[in-house]
Protein backbone atom coordinates (compact mmCIF):
# COMPACT_ATOMS: atom_id res chain seq x y z
CA UNK A 1 0.00 0.00 0.00
CA UNK A 2 3.03 2.27 -0.39
CA UNK A 3 2.77 5.39 -2.53
CA UNK A 4 4.18 5.17 -6.06
CA UNK A 5 6.41 7.87 -7.55
CA UNK A 6 7.35 9.44 -10.89
CA UNK A 7 10.50 11.34 -11.75
CA UNK A 8 10.33 15.05 -12.57
CA UNK A 9 13.29 17.14 -13.72
CA UNK A 10 13.75 20.58 -12.20
CA UNK A 11 16.61 23.07 -12.66
CA UNK A 12 19.59 22.31 -10.42
CA UNK A 13 19.55 25.89 -9.12
CA UNK A 14 15.93 25.51 -8.01
CA UNK A 15 16.76 22.19 -6.38
CA UNK A 16 19.62 23.86 -4.49
CA UNK A 17 17.38 26.71 -3.40
CA UNK A 18 14.79 24.30 -2.01
CA UNK A 19 17.44 22.13 -0.40
CA UNK A 20 18.82 25.19 1.36
CA UNK A 21 15.46 25.87 2.95
CA UNK A 22 14.96 22.28 4.08
CA UNK A 23 16.53 22.66 7.56
CA UNK A 24 13.90 25.34 8.34
CA UNK A 25 11.03 22.95 7.62
CA UNK A 26 9.64 19.69 8.98
CA UNK A 27 10.47 17.91 5.71
CA UNK A 28 13.18 15.30 5.42
CA UNK A 29 13.66 15.36 1.65
CA UNK A 30 13.45 17.86 -1.17
CA UNK A 31 10.88 15.62 -2.87
CA UNK A 32 8.59 15.73 0.19
CA UNK A 33 8.89 19.50 0.40
CA UNK A 34 8.19 19.98 -3.30
CA UNK A 35 5.15 17.68 -3.10
CA UNK A 36 3.84 19.79 -0.22
CA UNK A 37 4.36 23.06 -2.06
CA UNK A 38 2.85 21.84 -5.31
CA UNK A 39 -0.23 20.49 -3.54
CA UNK A 40 -0.66 23.82 -1.78
CA UNK A 41 -0.39 25.78 -5.03
CA UNK A 42 -2.68 23.40 -6.96
CA UNK A 43 -5.32 23.71 -4.25
CA UNK A 44 -5.33 27.50 -4.62
CA UNK A 45 -5.52 27.27 -8.42
CA UNK A 46 -8.38 24.76 -8.30
CA UNK A 47 -10.26 26.88 -5.77
CA UNK A 48 -9.94 29.93 -8.02
CA UNK A 49 -11.25 27.96 -10.99
CA UNK A 50 -14.42 27.09 -9.04
CA UNK A 51 -15.12 30.69 -8.01
CA UNK A 52 -18.25 32.22 -9.45
CA UNK A 53 -20.02 28.92 -10.02
CA UNK A 54 -23.69 29.01 -9.04
CA UNK A 55 -24.40 26.84 -6.00
CA UNK A 56 -28.17 26.44 -6.44
CA UNK A 57 -30.80 26.74 -9.13
CA UNK A 58 -33.88 28.85 -8.24
CA UNK A 59 -35.97 25.65 -7.88
CA UNK A 60 -33.43 24.14 -5.52
CA UNK A 61 -33.32 27.34 -3.50
CA UNK A 62 -37.12 27.27 -3.07
CA UNK A 63 -37.13 23.60 -2.09
CA UNK A 64 -34.30 23.95 0.45
CA UNK A 65 -35.68 27.16 1.87
CA UNK A 66 -39.08 25.52 2.49
CA UNK A 67 -37.47 22.60 4.27
CA UNK A 68 -35.22 24.80 6.41
CA UNK A 69 -38.19 26.96 7.36
CA UNK A 70 -40.25 23.88 8.29
CA UNK A 71 -37.40 22.63 10.46
CA UNK A 72 -37.08 26.02 12.19
CA UNK A 73 -33.63 26.92 10.86
CA UNK A 74 -34.83 30.10 9.14
CA UNK A 75 -37.73 32.48 9.91
CA UNK B 1 -18.03 29.71 0.66
CA UNK B 2 -15.53 26.89 0.82
CA UNK B 3 -15.63 24.43 -2.11
CA UNK B 4 -16.70 20.84 -1.50
CA UNK B 5 -13.82 18.44 -1.06
CA UNK B 6 -12.47 17.38 -4.44
CA UNK B 7 -14.27 20.33 -6.07
CA UNK B 8 -17.79 18.95 -6.52
CA UNK B 9 -20.64 18.13 -4.16
CA UNK B 10 -21.74 14.56 -4.83
CA UNK B 11 -25.45 13.75 -4.92
CA UNK B 12 -26.46 10.27 -5.94
CA UNK B 13 -30.14 9.86 -5.24
CA UNK B 14 -32.46 7.88 -7.54
CA UNK B 15 -35.45 9.64 -9.03
CA UNK B 16 -38.94 8.47 -8.09
CA UNK B 17 -39.44 6.31 -11.20
CA UNK B 18 -36.09 4.51 -10.90
CA UNK B 19 -36.73 3.97 -7.22
CA UNK B 20 -40.12 2.39 -7.92
CA UNK B 21 -38.77 0.12 -10.65
CA UNK B 22 -35.81 -1.07 -8.58
CA UNK B 23 -37.96 -1.67 -5.51
CA UNK B 24 -40.46 -3.67 -7.59
CA UNK B 25 -37.68 -5.73 -9.17
CA UNK B 26 -35.66 -6.12 -5.97
CA UNK B 27 -35.92 -9.92 -6.06
CA UNK B 28 -34.02 -10.04 -9.32
CA UNK B 29 -30.92 -8.41 -7.82
CA UNK B 30 -28.43 -10.00 -5.43
CA UNK B 31 -29.12 -8.38 -2.03
CA UNK B 32 -26.50 -7.69 0.63
CA UNK B 33 -27.79 -6.87 4.13
CA UNK B 34 -25.89 -4.00 5.78
CA UNK B 35 -25.83 -2.83 9.40
CA UNK B 36 -26.87 0.58 10.71
CA UNK B 37 -23.33 2.00 10.47
CA UNK B 38 -23.08 1.11 6.78
CA UNK B 39 -26.53 2.59 6.18
CA UNK B 40 -25.11 5.86 7.56
CA UNK B 41 -22.08 5.59 5.26
CA UNK B 42 -24.41 5.10 2.29
CA UNK B 43 -26.34 8.25 3.22
CA UNK B 44 -23.17 10.24 3.77
CA UNK B 45 -21.84 9.20 0.37
CA UNK B 46 -25.09 9.74 -1.53
CA UNK B 47 -25.85 13.16 -0.02
CA UNK B 48 -22.27 14.41 -0.40
CA UNK B 49 -21.04 14.47 3.20
CA UNK B 50 -18.22 12.25 1.96
CA UNK B 51 -17.65 14.10 -1.37
CA UNK B 52 -15.83 13.37 -3.64
CA UNK B 53 -16.64 9.70 -2.91
CA UNK B 54 -19.42 8.45 -5.16
CA UNK B 55 -19.50 5.00 -3.64
CA UNK B 56 -17.57 2.54 -1.54
CA UNK B 57 -13.86 2.68 -2.25
CA UNK B 58 -12.25 0.45 -4.87
CA UNK B 59 -8.82 -1.02 -4.26
CA UNK B 60 -6.79 1.83 -5.80
CA UNK B 61 -8.46 4.38 -3.52
CA UNK B 62 -8.38 2.00 -0.55
CA UNK B 63 -4.64 1.38 -0.95
CA UNK B 64 -3.93 5.11 -1.24
CA UNK B 65 -5.99 5.93 1.85
CA UNK B 66 -4.54 3.18 4.00
CA UNK B 67 -0.99 3.74 2.75
CA UNK B 68 -0.64 7.52 2.69
CA UNK B 69 -4.00 9.22 3.37
CA UNK B 70 -4.75 10.07 -0.26
CA UNK B 71 -7.27 8.86 -2.83
CA UNK B 72 -5.90 7.56 -6.13
CA UNK B 73 -6.40 11.08 -7.61
CA UNK B 74 -4.24 12.60 -4.81
CA UNK B 75 -7.17 14.18 -2.93
CA UNK B 76 -6.61 13.88 0.86
CA UNK B 77 -8.65 11.13 2.53
CA UNK B 78 -7.72 9.49 5.82
CA UNK B 79 -10.28 6.81 6.80
CA UNK B 80 -11.27 4.06 4.34
CA UNK B 81 -14.97 4.01 3.50
CA UNK B 82 -15.56 0.41 2.53
CA UNK B 83 -18.24 -2.22 2.16
CA UNK B 84 -17.27 -5.63 3.52
CA UNK B 85 -18.80 -8.91 2.43
CA UNK B 86 -18.38 -12.56 3.29
CA UNK B 87 -16.45 -14.80 0.92
CA UNK B 88 -19.54 -16.56 -0.43
CA UNK B 89 -21.26 -13.32 -1.45
CA UNK B 90 -18.03 -11.73 -2.73
CA UNK B 91 -17.27 -14.68 -4.99
CA UNK B 92 -20.82 -14.59 -6.39
CA UNK B 93 -20.48 -11.03 -7.77
CA UNK B 94 -18.12 -9.48 -10.30
CA UNK B 95 -17.42 -6.03 -11.73
CA UNK B 96 -20.33 -4.53 -13.70
CA UNK B 97 -22.89 -6.46 -11.61
CA UNK B 98 -25.52 -4.42 -9.80
CA UNK B 99 -26.48 -5.39 -6.27
CA UNK B 100 -28.90 -3.96 -3.75
CA UNK B 101 -27.91 -3.01 -0.23
CA UNK B 102 -30.74 -3.72 2.21
CA UNK B 103 -31.18 -3.11 5.92
CA UNK B 104 -30.31 -6.12 8.05
CA UNK B 105 -33.02 -7.85 10.05
CA UNK B 106 -36.75 -8.29 9.65
CA UNK B 107 -38.61 -6.46 6.86
CA UNK B 108 -35.50 -5.32 4.96
CA UNK B 109 -35.62 -1.95 3.25
CA UNK B 110 -33.78 -1.47 -0.05
CA UNK B 111 -31.34 1.32 0.79
CA UNK B 112 -29.18 1.65 -2.30
CA UNK B 113 -27.99 0.13 -5.53
CA UNK B 114 -24.28 -0.58 -5.87
CA UNK B 115 -22.73 -0.83 -9.34
CA UNK B 116 -19.87 -3.19 -8.54
CA UNK B 117 -16.51 -2.04 -9.91
CA UNK B 118 -14.11 -3.98 -7.74
CA UNK B 119 -14.10 -7.07 -5.51
CA UNK B 120 -10.92 -7.45 -3.46
CA UNK B 121 -9.32 -8.80 -0.33
CA UNK B 122 -7.18 -6.84 2.09
CA UNK B 123 -4.61 -7.34 4.80
CA UNK B 124 -6.44 -6.52 8.05
CA UNK B 125 -3.27 -6.26 10.13
CA UNK B 126 -1.68 -3.76 7.76
CA UNK B 127 -4.99 -1.89 7.63
CA UNK B 128 -5.34 -1.45 11.39
CA UNK B 129 -1.65 -0.67 11.92
CA UNK B 130 -1.79 2.13 9.35
CA UNK B 131 -5.19 3.56 10.22
CA UNK B 132 -5.17 3.13 14.00
CA UNK B 133 -1.41 3.04 14.61
CA UNK B 134 -1.98 -0.10 16.66
CA UNK B 135 -3.18 -3.66 16.20
CA UNK B 136 -4.31 -3.95 19.82
CA UNK B 137 -7.73 -5.68 19.70
CA UNK B 138 -8.72 -3.74 22.84
CA UNK B 139 -8.84 -0.57 20.73
CA UNK B 140 -12.55 -0.31 19.76
CA UNK B 141 -11.79 0.71 16.16
CA UNK B 142 -9.28 -2.10 15.72
CA UNK B 143 -11.73 -4.57 17.24
CA UNK B 144 -14.53 -3.47 14.87
CA UNK B 145 -12.14 -3.62 11.88
CA UNK B 146 -10.87 -7.08 12.73
CA UNK B 147 -14.46 -8.29 12.99
CA UNK B 148 -15.25 -7.13 9.45
CA UNK B 149 -15.64 -9.64 6.64
CA UNK B 150 -12.48 -10.41 4.63
CA UNK B 151 -13.66 -9.14 1.23
CA UNK B 152 -14.46 -5.60 0.10
CA UNK B 153 -16.78 -4.45 -2.68
CA UNK B 154 -16.16 -1.13 -4.37
CA UNK B 155 -18.34 0.85 -6.75
CA UNK B 156 -20.72 3.76 -7.20
CA UNK B 157 -23.93 3.98 -5.17
CA UNK B 158 -27.37 5.30 -5.91
CA UNK B 159 -29.62 5.93 -2.93
CA UNK B 160 -33.02 4.26 -3.14
CA UNK B 161 -34.47 4.99 0.32
CA UNK B 162 -33.29 7.34 3.03
CA UNK B 163 -33.46 5.47 6.32
CA UNK B 164 -34.20 8.19 8.85
CA UNK B 165 -33.12 8.20 12.47
CA UNK B 166 -35.01 9.56 15.46
CA UNK B 167 -33.17 12.85 14.98
CA UNK B 168 -33.83 13.35 11.28
CA UNK B 169 -34.87 16.96 11.83
CA UNK B 170 -31.28 17.82 12.79
CA UNK B 171 -29.67 15.86 9.98
CA UNK B 172 -29.21 18.53 7.32
CA UNK B 173 -27.61 17.56 4.05
CA UNK B 174 -24.59 19.48 2.72
CA UNK B 175 -26.66 21.44 0.22
CA UNK B 176 -29.00 22.45 3.05
CA UNK B 177 -26.26 23.57 5.44
CA UNK B 178 -24.57 25.38 2.57
CA UNK B 179 -27.81 27.17 1.74
CA UNK B 180 -28.36 28.01 5.41
CA UNK B 181 -24.88 29.52 5.71
CA UNK B 182 -25.39 31.53 2.53
CA UNK B 183 -28.80 32.74 3.72
CA UNK B 184 -27.29 33.89 7.00
CA UNK B 185 -24.43 35.62 5.21
CA UNK B 186 -21.78 33.38 6.77
CA UNK B 187 -18.66 33.31 4.60
CA UNK B 188 -16.53 31.63 7.25
CA UNK B 189 -17.97 28.93 9.50
CA UNK B 190 -16.27 27.06 12.34
CA UNK B 191 -17.40 23.49 12.92
CA UNK B 192 -17.44 22.05 16.43
CA UNK B 193 -17.64 18.31 16.77
CA UNK B 194 -18.88 16.84 20.02
CA UNK B 195 -20.03 13.69 21.75
CA UNK B 196 -20.97 15.37 25.04
CA UNK B 197 -23.28 18.04 26.46
CA UNK B 198 -21.54 21.41 26.70
CA UNK B 199 -19.75 22.64 29.80
CA UNK B 200 -18.33 26.15 30.17
CA UNK B 201 -15.04 25.12 28.58
CA UNK B 202 -16.77 23.98 25.39
CA UNK B 203 -18.70 27.25 25.28
CA UNK B 204 -15.45 29.18 25.67
CA UNK B 205 -13.86 27.32 22.75
CA UNK B 206 -16.91 27.77 20.53
CA UNK B 207 -17.21 31.48 21.28
CA UNK B 208 -13.48 31.97 20.71
CA UNK B 209 -13.94 30.46 17.26
CA UNK B 210 -16.97 32.72 16.70
CA UNK B 211 -14.83 35.79 17.23
CA UNK B 212 -12.89 34.95 14.05
CA UNK B 213 -15.66 33.25 12.02
CA UNK B 214 -19.06 34.52 10.88
CA UNK B 215 -20.91 31.46 12.15
CA UNK B 216 -20.60 28.34 14.25
CA UNK B 217 -21.87 24.89 13.33
CA UNK B 218 -22.30 22.65 16.36
CA UNK B 219 -22.29 19.19 14.85
CA UNK B 220 -22.61 16.32 17.34
CA UNK B 221 -21.82 12.82 16.18
CA UNK B 222 -24.97 10.72 16.35
CA UNK B 223 -24.64 6.98 16.19
CA UNK B 224 -23.44 3.90 17.98
CA UNK B 225 -21.86 4.88 21.26
CA UNK B 226 -20.02 3.28 24.14
CA UNK B 227 -21.92 2.34 27.33
CA UNK B 228 -21.75 5.27 29.75
CA UNK B 229 -21.78 7.93 27.00
CA UNK B 230 -24.53 10.57 27.16
CA UNK B 231 -27.50 9.64 24.98
CA UNK B 232 -28.06 11.49 21.71
CA UNK B 233 -31.33 13.00 23.03
CA UNK B 234 -29.54 14.49 26.02
CA UNK B 235 -26.73 15.96 23.92
CA UNK B 236 -29.13 17.64 21.49
CA UNK B 237 -31.41 18.99 24.23
CA UNK B 238 -28.44 20.39 26.16
CA UNK B 239 -27.17 22.23 23.09
CA UNK B 240 -30.64 23.60 22.31
CA UNK B 241 -30.66 25.07 25.82
CA UNK B 242 -27.19 26.57 25.45
CA UNK B 243 -27.94 28.13 22.06
CA UNK B 244 -31.32 29.52 23.16
CA UNK B 245 -29.88 31.14 26.25
CA UNK B 246 -26.28 32.08 25.50
CA UNK B 247 -25.76 32.62 21.76
CA UNK B 248 -26.56 35.65 19.65
CA UNK B 249 -29.46 34.79 17.31
CA UNK B 250 -28.42 33.40 13.95
CA UNK B 251 -24.73 33.04 14.79
CA UNK B 252 -24.99 29.34 15.49
CA UNK B 253 -26.63 26.25 13.99
CA UNK B 254 -27.10 22.80 15.49
CA UNK B 255 -27.13 19.86 13.09
CA UNK B 256 -26.01 16.25 13.43
CA UNK B 257 -23.33 14.14 11.78
CA UNK B 258 -24.66 10.59 11.63
CA UNK B 259 -21.66 8.34 11.50
CA UNK B 260 -19.79 5.57 13.23
CA UNK B 261 -16.95 6.63 15.55
CA UNK B 262 -13.73 4.78 14.69
CA UNK B 263 -11.63 6.31 17.52
CA UNK B 264 -8.77 6.62 15.01
CA UNK B 265 -7.46 9.82 16.63
CA UNK B 266 -5.44 11.95 14.17
CA UNK B 267 -6.66 10.25 11.01
CA UNK B 268 -10.25 10.57 12.19
CA UNK B 269 -9.76 14.27 12.93
CA UNK B 270 -8.91 14.79 9.26
CA UNK B 271 -11.91 12.66 8.23
CA UNK B 272 -14.18 14.73 10.46
CA UNK B 273 -12.76 17.95 9.02
CA UNK B 274 -13.42 16.78 5.44
CA UNK B 275 -17.06 15.99 6.26
CA UNK B 276 -17.51 19.47 7.77
CA UNK B 277 -15.84 21.08 4.74
CA UNK B 278 -18.49 19.41 2.62
CA UNK B 279 -21.16 20.89 4.89
CA UNK B 280 -19.71 24.30 4.00
CA UNK B 281 -17.43 24.96 6.97
CA UNK B 282 -14.17 26.84 6.47
CA UNK B 283 -12.70 26.04 9.91
CA UNK B 284 -12.68 23.00 12.15
CA UNK B 285 -12.05 23.10 15.89
CA UNK B 286 -9.56 20.48 17.03
CA UNK B 287 -9.12 19.99 20.75
CA UNK B 288 -7.02 17.69 22.84
CA UNK B 289 -7.04 14.01 21.82
CA UNK B 290 -9.70 14.47 19.12
CA UNK B 291 -11.46 11.16 18.36
CA UNK B 292 -8.96 9.36 20.53
CA UNK B 293 -9.50 6.58 23.01
CA UNK B 294 -7.35 5.33 25.88
CA UNK B 295 -3.72 6.35 25.46
CA UNK B 296 -3.18 5.21 21.88
CA UNK B 297 -2.47 8.73 20.60
CA UNK B 298 -0.57 11.72 21.89
CA UNK B 299 -2.82 14.55 23.15
CA UNK B 300 -1.96 16.79 20.20
CA UNK B 301 -1.38 14.23 17.41
CA UNK B 302 -4.76 15.18 15.94
CA UNK B 303 -3.56 18.77 15.60
CA UNK B 304 -0.14 17.89 14.20
CA UNK B 305 -1.48 15.70 11.38
CA UNK B 306 -3.10 18.67 9.63
CA UNK B 307 0.39 19.94 8.70
CA UNK B 308 0.62 17.07 6.21
CA UNK B 309 -2.30 18.42 4.18
CA UNK B 310 -1.69 21.85 2.63
CA UNK B 311 -4.50 21.07 0.19
CA UNK B 312 -7.16 20.02 2.70
CA UNK B 313 -9.20 23.18 2.12
CA UNK B 314 -10.42 23.57 5.70
CA UNK B 315 -8.44 25.34 8.40
CA UNK B 316 -7.99 23.70 11.80
CA UNK B 317 -8.43 25.88 14.88
CA UNK B 318 -6.33 24.19 17.53
CA UNK B 319 -7.00 24.43 21.24
CA UNK B 320 -4.38 22.92 23.50
CA UNK B 321 -5.92 23.34 26.95
CA UNK B 322 -8.75 25.30 28.49
CA UNK B 323 -9.62 25.56 32.15
CA UNK B 324 -10.90 27.94 34.81
CA UNK B 325 -8.27 30.28 36.23
CA UNK B 326 -8.90 31.46 39.78
CA UNK B 327 -6.70 34.52 39.21
CA UNK B 328 -8.33 35.55 35.90
CA UNK B 329 -11.76 34.68 37.31
CA UNK B 330 -12.89 33.12 34.03
CA UNK B 331 -12.50 30.28 31.60
CA UNK B 332 -9.21 30.69 29.73
CA UNK B 333 -6.80 28.81 27.50
CA UNK B 334 -3.08 28.27 27.96
CA UNK B 335 -2.54 30.78 25.16
CA UNK B 336 -4.07 33.73 26.99
CA UNK B 337 -3.59 32.99 30.70
CA UNK B 338 -0.15 33.68 32.24
CA UNK B 339 -0.92 32.16 35.65
CA UNK B 340 0.56 28.98 37.00
CA UNK B 341 -1.02 25.59 37.62
CA UNK B 342 -1.85 26.57 41.20
CA UNK B 343 -4.61 28.81 39.81
CA UNK B 344 -5.92 26.32 37.25
CA UNK B 345 -9.09 24.34 37.81
CA UNK B 346 -9.72 21.70 35.17
CA UNK B 347 -13.20 20.72 33.99
CA UNK B 348 -14.06 17.47 35.67
CA UNK B 349 -16.27 15.46 33.35
CA UNK B 350 -16.65 12.68 35.86
CA UNK B 351 -17.89 15.06 38.60
CA UNK B 352 -20.33 16.71 36.18
CA UNK B 353 -21.75 13.34 35.17
CA UNK B 354 -22.08 12.23 38.77
CA UNK B 355 -23.84 15.45 39.83
CA UNK B 356 -26.24 15.36 36.89
CA UNK B 357 -27.06 11.72 37.60
CA UNK B 358 -27.86 12.74 41.21
CA UNK B 359 -30.10 15.58 40.02
CA UNK B 360 -27.71 18.34 41.14
CA UNK B 361 -26.72 21.31 38.98
CA UNK B 362 -22.92 21.50 38.56
CA UNK B 363 -22.92 25.32 38.74
CA UNK B 364 -19.14 25.69 38.52
CA UNK B 365 -18.93 23.72 35.32
CA UNK B 366 -22.17 24.08 33.41
CA UNK B 367 -24.87 26.65 32.63
CA UNK B 368 -27.94 26.01 34.82
CA UNK B 369 -30.28 25.98 31.80
CA UNK B 370 -28.12 23.29 30.19
CA UNK B 371 -28.06 21.18 33.35
CA UNK B 372 -31.85 21.54 33.74
CA UNK B 373 -32.40 20.47 30.12
CA UNK B 374 -30.28 17.38 30.76
CA UNK B 375 -32.01 16.49 34.00
CA UNK B 376 -35.41 16.46 32.32
CA UNK B 377 -34.38 13.07 30.93
CA UNK B 378 -34.71 9.92 32.98
CA UNK B 379 -31.94 8.03 31.23
CA UNK B 380 -28.90 10.23 30.70
CA UNK B 381 -26.44 7.57 29.65
CA UNK B 382 -26.17 4.77 27.11
CA UNK B 383 -26.58 1.43 28.86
Amino acid sequence: MADTFKDVRIPASLYARIEKRLPNTDFKTVADYISYLVRKILDTIEEDENKGKKDFTPDEEREIEDRLRNLGYID
Amino acid sequence: MVDPHGGRLVERVCGERTRRVITEQAREFPCLPIDADLVKDVKNICFGVFSPLEGFQCQDDFDGVVGHCRLANDVPWSIPVVLDAGEGFARSVKPKDEILLVTAGKDPVVVAKLAVEDVYQYDKTEYVRNVFKTDDPKHPGVKASLEKEPWLLGGKLDLIAEVKTAFARYNLKPRETRYLFKKRGWKTVAAFQTRNPPHLGHEYVQKSALTVCDGLLINPVIGRKQPGDFTDEVILASYEALIDNYYVKDTCALTTFETEMHYAGPREAVHHAIARKNLGCSHFIVGRDHAGVGSYYGPFDAQEIFKQFPDLGITPINFRAFYKCKKCGSVVSDKICPHGPEFQVDFKGRVVRQMLAEGKIPCDEMRPEVAEAIMRYKDLFVL
